[in-house]
């Protein structure tokens, strides 16, 4: 699964994150990458999309389905 | 010269005390030919190099000169340090000699033809500590020594830096929009680059291409450098005139270079750059660099360190949040943060071994 952090207003992709193993309130950490949300929002989906693409309305998130990331100090 | 000597003693047969001392290596007792000839003998006739050209090479190789204005003549001989090998360029007419026989007072120089060393080509270096002051009232024939003298191009300051920086150069920026940029390249030595806006009302306006692959225009790049480079006391301020059409753009470019321990300020808002590609902040590629009190807003990317860069951000500021990145940092990069953080839809995003702590 792949995880987005998109603009609140535009719903405009900022970061994808590719096969999704884990995440938390902040975080999604993926295969080679993680990101850290800042003012955006992101979902865990199966389906594909692009950074800079718009993300449709009504995708269902599937973050329960992903094991929670432990927050780390 | 300092001579230094080591001694060996010898406790005596009873250990109650020396029985002899021994000096066995004194610049006056180490023998470097048959003639007779000591490290003391050689190495008072020992020259330095000098940072304008001059030209005494290591011991062991014959002297060469290679700064003449004119041809050797038989009393440059033996007398002078010259010996059969040595080489003398005369400049002004472009020729260049050896010499066959050192004989004092009857040397023989033989000419080997055109000289095909351009010493416009010889790296120069600072000779002391300098400030240049930069104005847009001022003129780039002054000799931007004071105030009331400043030139009036950034550019026309960062041409009199020679590529070995060994001292502090200060380029105090007036208040204005410049409409050039910045570029440094290949600048070396234990000095410092320091250019100092006089307020938060220095605008450069001018780009350049970049040298960070994937990026098309910057407005300072930094490129191969090593040796301390900063903005400090107030940040330059980007907005690059015109429209770029699709070029990505960045900030500030910094390829291959170690700038510390002095930092970089700049202030950069999207919204002032008309492109319809990427708008990055400051990109650090293989660099080690000191990020302070920027300010970057409506950018994809503020900061973004790759190829094994280290970055330190420290309260560096500005929101990134249409569809942005605020620290980037990939390919075995490091972003060490202090203090405050710009921000962006994603604050932190980190790839392929990058590492943001």
């Amino acid at each position: 699964m792949n995880g987005y952090i998109y603009n609140t207003e535009t719903r405009k992709i900022a970061t994808k994150i590719p096969n999704v193993r884990a995440c938390n309130d902040t975080t999604i950490k993926g295969d080679n990458s993680m990101a850290v949300i800042g003012t955006g929002q992101y979902i865990i989906t199966d389906a594909e999309y692009s950074e800079g693409d718009i993300l449709p309305e009504g995708i269902e998130d599937k973050r329960a389905e992903v094991p929670v990331l432990p927050i780390q100090y | 010269m300092a001579t230094y000597n080591t001694r060996i003693k010898k406790r005596n047969a009873s250990n109650t005390g020396w029985d002899s001392i021994l000096p066995i290596t004194t610049a006056e007792n180490v023998l470097i030919n048959e003639q007779g000839d000591t490290v003391a003998t050689h190495m008072a006739d020992d020259v330095q190099v000098t940072n304008t050209g001059q030209t005494e090479p290591p011991h062991g190789l014959p002297k060469c000169k290679y700064d003449a204005t004119v041809a050797p003549t038989e009393d440059n001989d033996s007398s002078e340090g010259y010996a059969v090998g040595s080489k003398w360029i005369d400049t002004t007419h472009a020729k260049i000699y050896e010499c066959v026989d050192a004989t004092g007072g009857a040397a023989v120089w033989q000419e080997n033809g055109v000289a095909s060393v351009d010493t416009t080509d010889i790296p120069r270096a600072t000779t002391a500590n300098a400030t240049y002051y930069v104005a847009t009232t001022g003129s780039d024939e002054n000799d931007g020594l004071s105030s009331d003298k400043a030139f009036k191009t950034i550019n026309k300051a960062l041409n009199l830096i020679p590529q070995i920086v060994n001292h502090i150069i200060t380029i105090n920026i007036a208040d204005g929009s410049y409409n050039e940029a910045i570029t440094l390249r290949g600048k070396l030595g234990g000095g410092k680059i320091v250019f100092k806006p006089a307020g938060t009302g220095v605008i450069l306006t001018g780009y350049t291409n970049a040298v960070t692959s994937s990026i098309d225009k910057a407005a300072i790049v930094v490129e191969k450098c090593y040796c301390s480079i900063s903005i400090i006391n107030k940040p330059i301020v980007i907005k690059p005139s015109g429209n770029l059409g699709s070029s990505p753009f960045v900030g500030l470019d910094i390829l291959s270079s170690m700038t510390t321990p002095n930092w970089f300020m700049i202030s950069i808002n999207g919204n002032d750059i008309t492109t319809s590609g990427e708008k990055k902040g400051i990109v650090v590629h293989s660099s080690i660099t000191y990020l302070y009190s920027c300010a970057i807003s409506k950018c994809h990317q503020a900061i973004t360190a790759l190829y094994h860069a280290k970055v330190h951000s420290y309260n560096n500021t500005g929101s990134n949040d249409v569809s942005g990145t605020a620290l980037y940092a990939l390919r075995g990069a490091t972003i060490s943060k202090e203090g405050t953080q710009p921000t962006g839809a994603t604050n932190e995003l980190t790839e392929k071994g990058g590492v943001i702590r």
